[in-house]
């Protein structure tokens, strides 16, 4: 087979690799995944991808503050 | 507040070895996730590791949780006496990983990325698979929902 492969100008590379398992866990968590999410971000790019990871950050980074001033305001 | 794009541009900047990991690569992915830090997986040639402190030096690492006042020197000689260490900076929260759990190094992660454009340059990524497959790994009980969601994106592109 690799003679037959190397004259037709390839080669075989193999790599260990744990086999995929289904674990019931993650299955069952997999459920509860909002799949529309995932769509929109797969309809954009890796940029526009990250920017509304920032973008959400900030927004939580400000709900955290004013979560803070909250209640030092009490 | 994690400035991502000016992390990533540091790094690229410098031409920094580096492979994204973690809650960005997820990002990058397609995760809805928040995540709060870069995490990067470096290689630890001599020259990487002075690559990787010109690069963030403007930016004044330190140890993250560490208190203040502690002597910290940022150097390669400092890089090269540790291996895995989270940082905080002036754009944020940053991890530099020398060894990936179920990944190893930057030379055995390099095969299994992908490259994404992100802010005009070419960033190296831990490939999907590789990603679902050091989460499993780690075995953190938190991961749990993170390899939920990396499988359905697996499920969703396929």
């Amino acid at each position: 087979m690799q003679r037959l492969l190397a004259g037709a100008g390839f080669e075989i590379h193999s790599e260990l690799r744990p086999r995929a398992v289904d674990d019931p866990v993650i299955t069952a968590y997999k459920r509860d995944i909002d799949r529309t999410l995932l769509r929109e971000n797969l309809s954009r790019t890796a940029e526009e991808r990250v920017r509304a990871l920032q973008a959400l950050s900030q927004l939580a980074d400000e709900a955290q503050r004013a979560g803070r001033r909250l209640r030092r305001e009490r | 507040m994690t400035d991502f794009a000016k992390l990533l541009r540091a790094l690229n900047k410098g031409h920094v070895e580096c492979i994204v990991i973690g809650g960005l690569a997820a990002t990058i992915h397609g995760s809805a996730r928040l995540t709060q830090d870069v995490d990067v997986c470096y290689a630890r040639t001599p020259e990487n590791l002075d690559r990787l402190v010109a690069a963030l030096k403007p930016l004044k690492p330190y140890l993250r949780g560490a208190p203040p006042g502690l002597p910290f020197e940022w150097s390669a000689a400092t890089l090269s006496r540790g291996l895995n260490f989270t940082l905080t900076t002036s754009a944020g929260a940053i991890d530099i990983l020398g060894e990936v759990t179920g990944g190893g190094d930057y030379d055995a992660l390099l095969p299994h990325t992908v490259i994404a454009r992100l802010f005009g340059y070419d960033v190296k990524c831990l490939d999907l698979e590789w990603l679902i497959m050091t989460k499993r790994a780690a075995g953190r009980p938190r991961d749990i929902e993170v390899i939920a969601e990396l499988e359905a994106l697996r499920e969703e592109r396929s």
